[in-house]
């Protein structure tokens, strides 16, 4: 799936997110009509806010980039967006008690980016190998959001209530969605794409779509064929770059951006002897042994699959 | 003749004026906060609770005649963000106990060392505050009232403020104060500490009767001290202190609802009377027992002299009040004064739907049934599932129509006689082309080409296939026949 079409889905997901969320809220809401303390109405709906983000995002992110959809990383992605919606609700409660009256509508625009904010930064997490940036990047994605849900319940609220706030709900979860994907679009600096696999697994999995893999610098990712099942990590792929290709060894190569230059090296895995023998690893033709820098349009082969690395800095 | 006519109107004008001053000299005070309420069974709208005091303009409870309990609604009204409503339901509880669910007020007393001062009198501080609290029991009405007396001062603050015993009877309760340990020298003031604290004994003493079904009872926290918030070390740790503690304890009056009396007793440069003033809703200073009686005797008027005023929202249901911030004040018209309040927030919550804070008892609900509708309309059931359709349909489009849109190429197969720029699509209308013919043929990138990866040169039709046979099966390869070669 192309970069732009996976932002389009992502931003889709996160607005089913808010939507099941607000409906799951609706519904709580009806039954515990009766208790006293305020905060908790509004400790309740982060929680389950983030509690759909969280798992529905790590699915469907791992679906469109090539992995299998592991249920114990859509757990971990639930648990933490649950984590992350409660600790927005419980931040929000200083706030509102200094700040509620005095400025009530500033208020609901700060609960609402605080619940946007913490469920993003919980997102982002799951990439805090991968790039520390990413964090950031999620974070602020779900700033922007929960201004705009925040935004769209304050504006309408009082006009069209239910739709005001699932409006919100809805907002909030495709600005998280729309932060945490475009973000590395926004600011990468190259890109993987795939161009052809002698295997027919890979050639099916992404020669339609045309797969490209977005790099940013500080970025460090692993190429391989690990299957996901293989995986102890808790709540992120091992293998970022998964490429399903016999030719591939399970951790077959690295990919990572430093001081301005990218650079392709094998996996310590797959450096011995045998390993060097068996794996391919090529950039323009030449079998890279350690480590080569990578520039604009080159072509890589890794196993049998043809990859082409497009630098946006060199154009 | 002129200086006579204005010095007349001048006259009236300062006679209509002082009118008009008298007629507001005193005002409603809002005793606890806007509450909102359900009445179902008897409306399915969300009601909201108001209850006030009658004040001087120094903060101090004034004596009127109120009229009846069934004549009382007609003279109050209530105005929701500037809209006038009439009450369903109004009541002066100090003309009639059964309206009154219950009442528990909790009194912490200052023991800190500076209690020992002697007073002009010749009695200490301690002495004559242990004197002024018998006031506070006066009228005390064992089956409604619940008092408990707590000594506070730096040390074992929140274990001794939350073991308190509600007295639920006079003579309990002046045990209690007979009872209050004599102030040590060494002992400083946790004041915001023990406000805070006070109040968490309370909302649990509330919420116990709310979920015994005695429905949530009247609240009253009074904090008597004579200097002000006084830490240091050797007192318990983590006691509020310094602007952040004041903040807090502040906040924490403010959105408990409950109203909080201070009485500042004894050298009044001594006591932090802005912070006084910041964590209660009320503050009385005083300097003898006749005063320090006075503030007490008040404090007990402020708890049992209150009007309750129950209305219904103009809004059908819950969810019409998300997002809602909404300003209540009220009017009582009696004996030709008109007393009205200060202006008082309802906040829903910042992302959530409100919810109900209690329940409207047995007199509400039969006053509500009458007047109040009672239910919503139809729409307020079935606008969240029209929401839901709405909004789950757009998503449902959004997933799979618009990307077929957006990206024709990745959902319209490439068969023979497609043409991506926009020629004819079908085969059997006249433009389709050879499977061999501009078959897009993708060239081998640099450095892949070669005999054993790129593009190879298409197959002849009479080419034939042999398999040689080897021993590692994955290693056997589809060559041309070799010229003169075997078939295996």
């Amino acid at each position: 799936m192309s970069l732009y079409k996976t932002l389009y889905f992502m931003c889709l997901v996160g607005g089913i997110a808010g939507l099941f969320s607000w409906t799951l809220y609706a519904l709580v809401s009806a039954v515990f009509a009766n208790q006293s303390s305020a905060w908790v109405a509004d400790v309740i709906p982060a929680t389950i806010l983030g509690a759909f983000i969280g798992g529905l995002t790590v699915a469907f992110s791992d679906k469109w980039s090539g992995s299998r959809i592991m249920p114990r990383w859509v757990v971990s992605g639930t648990l933490i967006g649950i984590l992350a919606g409660l600790l927005a609700g419980l931040a929000q409660i200083p706030i509102t008690n200094n700040l509620g009256e005095k400025a009530p509508i500033l208020t609901r625009l700060i609960a609402w980016m605080l619940a946007g904010s913490f469920i993003g930064c919980g997102l982002g997490l799951r990439w805090v190998q991968v790039n520390r940036a990413r964090v950031a990047h999620a974070f602020a994605g779900g700033l922007i959001g929960g201004a705009l849900g925040g935004l769209i319940f304050v504006g309408l609220g009082t006009v069209v209530p239910d739709l005001s706030q699932a409006l919100g709900f809805v907002s909030v979860g495709v600005g998280i969605c729309f932060g945490v994907t475009l973000a590395p679009i926004l600011l990468r600096d190259g890109v993987l794409q795939f161009i052809s696999s002698g295997d027919a697994r890979a050639q099916s999995k992404f020669g339609r779509s045309h797969k490209e893999w977005e790099i940013q610098q500080g970025d460090s990712y692993v190429v391989g064929s690990q299957s996901q099942d293989l995986s102890r990590s808790r709540y992120r792929p091992e293998i970022d770059i998964f490429v399903p290709d016999t030719g591939i060894a399970g951790r077959h190569a690295i990919l990572f951006g430093k001081n301005g230059r990218f650079f392709l090296a094998r996996h310590p895995d797959a450096s011995d002897q045998a390993a060097l023998a068996r794996y391919q690893l090529r950039v323009r033709g030449k079998t890279v042994v350690s480590s080569q820098e990578l520039r604009d349009s080159d072509d890589i082969l890794v196993g049998r699959t043809a990859l082409k690395f497009v630098s946006r800095k060199e154009k | 003749m002129r200086r006579f006519i204005s010095l007349a109107i001048a006259l009236l004008i300062a006679g209509f004026g002082s009118s008009v001053s008298f007629a507001q000299a005193g005002k409603l005070d809002f005793a606890d906060k806007v509450r909102l309420l359900s009445c179902d069974p008897s409306t399915s709208k969300p009601c909201f609770r108001v209850k006030f005091n009658v004040v001087d303009a120094q903060g101090s409870p004034l004596n009127i005649n109120l009229p009846p309990n069934k004549d009382l609604r007609g003279k109050l009204k209530v105005y929701l963000d500037n809209q006038e409503i009439d009450p369903f339901f109004a009541v002066a509880q100090s003309g009639d106990t059964q309206a009154v669910r219950g009442r528990i007020a909790l009194i912490l007393v200052d023991v800190s060392g500076s209690m020992n001062q002697r007073m002009p009198s010749g009695q200490t501080r301690f002495e004559t505050a242990k004197a002024a609290l018998a006031q506070f029991l006066q009228g005390f009405d064992p089956s409604v009232d619940r008092v408990a007396i707590v000594p506070f001062e730096s040390h074992d603050v929140a274990n001794r403020i939350s073991s308190a015993q509600f007295a639920s009877s006079s003579a309990e309760a002046l045990t209690q104060i007979s009872a209050l340990p004599t102030p040590g020298p060494r002992n400083n003031t946790a004041l915001y500490s023990a406000v805070v604290q006070g109040l968490q004994v309370l909302a649990e003493a509330s919420t116990a009767s709310n979920a015994s079904g005695s429905g949530a009872p009247e609240s009253l926290l009074v904090v008597m001290t004579d200097g002000k918030n006084e830490v240091g070390k050797g007192d318990d740790a983590g006691l509020l202190d310094g602007p952040a503690g004041l903040q807090e304890a502040a906040n924490a009056t403010r959105s408990s609802g409950v109203q909080v009396i201070a009485v500042g007793f004894g050298d009044r440069g001594s006591i932090d009377q802005s912070a006084l003033r910041q964590i209660s809703t009320k503050a009385y200073m005083a300097d003898s027992l006749e005063k320090l009686a006075q503030a007490f005797n008040f404090a007990r008027t402020l708890l049992t002299n209150r009007i309750v005023a129950t209305f219904a929202s103009p809004w059908d249901d819950r969810a019409s009040l998300q997002g809602r911030t909404l300003q209540v004040k009220a009017t009582l018209n009696v004996s030709g004064k008109k007393f009205e309040s200060d202006e008082r927030q309802w906040s829903a919550p910042q992302i959530g739907t409100p919810s109900f804070d209690g329940k409207c008892d047995t007199a509400e609900l039969k006053a509500a049934l009458p007047i109040v509708p009672a239910s919503g309309s139809w729409l307020s059931l079935l606008r969240p599932v029209l929401v839901f359709l709405g909004l789950g349909t757009m998503l449902l489009v959004l997933w799979f129509w618009v990307p077929r849109l957006v990206w024709p190429e990745q959902y319209i197969g490439n068969f023979p006689g497609s043409a991506p720029d926009g020629g004819m699509r079908w085969a059997n209308m006249s433009r389709a082309r050879s499977s061999s013919q501009d078959m897009p043929m993708r060239q081998a990138p640099p450095g892949f080409g070669g005999q054993k990866g790129g593009a190879q040169p298409p197959r002849a039709a009479g080419e034939r296939t042999v398999v040689r046979p080897e021993a590692d099966f994955s290693k056997s390869r589809l060559q041309k026949r070799p010229p003169g070669g075997r078939d295996y």
